[in-house]
């Protein structure tokens, strides 16, 4: 079976981040019902590739969000929701997770799940996404994920000046990395 | 554990911090691992880092105060922290060479961003000058002015032309001085078959510390800034910061807006206030 990624952040070492990437989803429109209804389940990070450039980019947002966590200043309720928020560079919340978070028609999937220092993990998480999930399981490489970026849809819901090239996706990730760092801030 | 360090989270200080730096404000950290990015992924298997992972990064630290009242030392902590990041940020979309802003935790004073491996503009000159006189001792004063004006002037018109850039967006940085001024390697200078010399490379120019920075339109201010850096050159090379101070100038009225016309008159009105700045000055007798 496919896994993902798995990796601990310097600044958090006792937390585990799980990232996993999926293409050919069929089931997308069911799992963002089950998110919706606040199925525990689902209690993932489930992020549209599309507006995503980059690992460390994903990194940014999680890294944002864990610190806002242990600040005490989470803005949603749960880690899942805050890493999806995290991805926005703005402090409207239904707007990032409606653009950044998975879609109704979203063929393709990025997921995180962070598990904190407190967690005891019994199952193998991506035994446990591959239930959730129904598609197709990819290395989560920098390479498969450029694959999935839309740079238009990256510009559009981070509202990047058509002045500021987006073509460099280590410049790109640079400009957005800042933008996750500063939202709320700016 | 030092006392400052004691108040970070513990994760923060297990990170090897190396401490290089330290003022009155800040806390200045070498760290070799990046924030968020795991080393197993720097420069291997992911292809869109930040930055230039071999050279490390920063970590500025703002300690609590415990001199100051708590509630008015966190919110100073706060917004300088906030003020120097956001200023990092905007100066790197604005193309300005300064190092990348990472990341930040305002309410801790921690801002992360890349280290700039190079000498400070002052180092950089003093090697210069030594070796320029080491190497044409004998050819007196006219040899050793020419291979400073071949050498040196290139380098600080690109420094005044940087800082021109950062004025004209109307932030001052606050603090200027050849110590902030740090270079990276850039481009090669001079030809082959151009003497001893021959290999050096003409660094880029980083500005850094952004701790006292601005926004501002006043010419004043502008002036103000270019003056707290004449006087450091005045004061770290002594002997011929009259040259050197002029070429900065020559590089920032070049550099300014780009020869814009509207840029043209805004850099006359600086440098009319910096003459006005420079009569005013310390230790200046105003008596006729």
């Amino acid at each position: 079976m496919a896994s993902g990624l798995t990796l601990r952040l310097p600044q958090f070492p006792q937390s585990a981040v799980h990232i996993g990437l999926y293409t050919s989803v069929t089931n997308a429109s069911i799992i963002r019902g089950e998110l919706l209804s606040g199925n525990t389940r689902y209690s993932y990070a489930f992020v549209d590739p599309r507006s995503v450039l980059s690992l460390a980019h994903v990194l940014a947002a999680v890294y944002r969000a864990l610190t806002d966590m242990e600040a005490g200043g989470m803005r949603t309720r749960t880690l899942s929701s805050e890493i999806v928020f995290a991805f926005g560079g703005t402090m409207n919340i239904a707007e990032s997770l409606r653009r950044f978070g998975i879609n109704d028609d979203s063929d393709s999937l990025l997921v995180v799940k962070v598990d904190t220092a407190q967690v005891e993990r019994s199952n193998s998480v991506w035994d446990e996404l591959g239930e959730l999930v129904q598609g197709t399981s990819i290395p989560v490489t920098d390479e498969n994920i450029a694959a999935l970026t839309d740079v238009e849809t990256v510009r559009k819901n981070y509202k990047i000046q058509q002045g500021i090239s987006l073509a460099d996706r280590s410049e790109a990730t640079n400009v957005i990395s800042g933008a996750i760092a500063l939202r709320g801030y700016l | 554990m030092s006392p400052d360090l004691s108040t970070l989270p513990s994760a923060i200080v297990a990170l090897d911090l190396t401490l290089i730096s330290q003022g009155a404000e800040a806390k200045i950290y070498f760290s070799p691992d990046h924030p968020f990015i795991p080393s197993s992924l720097l420069g291997g298997a992911i292809s869109t880092t930040i930055s230039n992972p071999s050279a490390g990064y920063i970590l500025k630290y703002r300690p609590p105060k415990r001199y100051r009242h708590d509630a008015l030392d966190a919110q100073l902590t706060k917004h300088r922290t906030l003020s120097e990041a956001r200023i990092l940020y905007k100066l790197f979309l604005a193309g300005i060479s300064v190092p990348s802003f990472i990341a930040v935790d305002p309410r801790l004073g921690l801002i992360w961003m890349e280290n700039i491996n190079g000498s400070s503009l002052k180092e950089w000159i003093w090697a210069r000058e030594r070796e320029i006189e080491e190497q044409l001792c004998d050819e007196g004063e006219y040899g050793q002015s020419q291979k400073r004006l071949e050498i040196i002037k290139p380098l600080l018109l690109s420094v005044g032309s940087e800082i021109a850039k950062l004025h004209f967006l109307d932030t001052v940085h606050g603090d200027l001085t050849t110590s902030n001024l740090l270079l990276r390697d850039g481009r090669r200078l001079g030809a082959e078959g151009a003497t001893g010399l021959h290999q050096l490379m003409v660094p880029e120019p980083v500005i850094i510390d952004f701790g006292l920075a601005q926004q501002s339109t006043l010419p004043e201010d502008k002036a103000v800034d270019l003056y707290v850096l004449e006087r450091a050159f005045i004061s770290t090379h002594p002997i011929h910061s009259g040259e050197y101070v002029e070429w900065v100038l020559e590089g920032y009225v070049a550099g300014f807006g780009r020869g814009r016309k509207t840029a043209v008159f805004k850099v006359n009105e600086i440098m009319k206030k910096l003459d006005a700045v420079r009569l005013r000055g310390r230790k200046r007798s105003m008596v006729g």
